[in-house]
């Protein structure tokens, strides 16, 4: 089955949100609620979950990249 | 009905310490161990670099900065260099903050309003700047806006890490050392520095206290490290 990883609500307000990093790459396999991704707006660091068990199968967004609440950045095959 | 709080105060500490008691009390809010708390503390003199550093704002090189007696690390909260000194006090509040809040920008400004009503209760009249975060006041040693209170927060699992520093009588010509924040225009303050016979630093922390209480509807009590 197919999970979206979504910019999680909570950074909802902010004005400017950037992927800084991405701890996982296409291939790993993560468990449900492992940090897999750094996002942050000027004073907020977001750790973004795994959203299930599973391997990582895409990443739709890269590092540098400006990002929406509730875009989806990535997919899980679990 | 209010939500009970912990808050316990690491008084002088290293950074790298008191993080480390940090990350486990986070640990154990996650996992519903803990209840949230409001951890206090003082460093020595240490710069930290957030996940936004640039280089051009670390105006000195690690060895110089050794040779005046300040540490240097690299951190996990948002933002750019900050420096934490003594006389500097520092609170993390370790929160599932949408149990109080909705929004991490709005919990933000929430913080900075606390601060804000504690510099009141002193008599300045602490202020946002829009498009910059941390908190302002007017330094009559220069009569300018300048930061007297600097914020950076990380979000992991619903719950947060760092926090705010208010500068109380921090050593000034530290700063000097780097562009706080990354913001090149305006300078940094302090409590002693605005005229204020410096309080001590457990005072400001038991009227942070009360001001979160009152901002975030809570109920602080202490607690001790050793009992987390």
């Amino acid at each position: 089955m197919k999970y979206e990883i979504i910019m999680p609500e909570f950074a909802e307000g902010a004005e400017e949100i950037n992927l800084r990093q991405w701890m996982v790459a296409v291939g790993d396999t993560v468990k449900k609620g492992d940090n897999i991704a750094e996002a942050a707006t000027d004073k907020i660091s977001i750790y973004v979950e795994a959203p299930a068990d599973g391997k990582i199968t895409a990443i739709l967004a890269a590092e540098g990249d400006r990002i929406l609440v509730g875009q989806i950045i990535g997919e899980i095959e679990g | 009905m209010k939500k009970d709080l912990n808050w316990i105060d690491l008084g002088l500490i290293s950074y790298e310490q008191a993080f480390e008691l940090q990350e486990r009390i986070h640990q154990k809010c996650v996992e519903g161990a803990a209840k949230d708390t409001l951890l206090f503390q003082e460093n020595p003199a240490i710069i930290t670099l957030g996940r936004g550093s640039h280089d051009k704002n670390l105006l000195y090189s690690p060895g110089e900065l050794a040779a005046m007696g300040i540490n240097l690390s690299a951190v996990s909260r948002g933002g750019d260099v900050s420096y934490h000194g003594r006389g500097q006090l520092i609170v993390s509040p370790i929160l599932h903050f949408e149990r109080y809040i909705k929004g991490a920008h709005h919990y933000v400004r929430c913080l900075e309003q606390v601060v804000i009503n504690v510099l009141g209760h002193y008599g300045l009249s602490g202020k946002r700047i829009k498009g910059l975060s941390g908190v302002w006041v007017n330094d009559p040693r220069t009569g300018t806006e300048s930061k007297i209170s600097a914020l950076g927060i990380a979000i992991s699992h619903g719950v947060t890490l760092h926090g705010m520093s208010i500068n109380v009588n921090p050593n000034l010509a530290h700063f000097a050392t780097i562009i706080p924040c990354g913001i090149e225009d305006r300078d940094v303050t302090s409590m002693a520095a605005c005229g204020l016979i410096p309080p001590p630093l457990a005072e400001v922390r038991d009227q942070f206290i009360t001001a979160f209480d009152a901002m975030f509807g809570t109920q602080t009590a202490k607690q001790t490290i050793n009992k987390i």
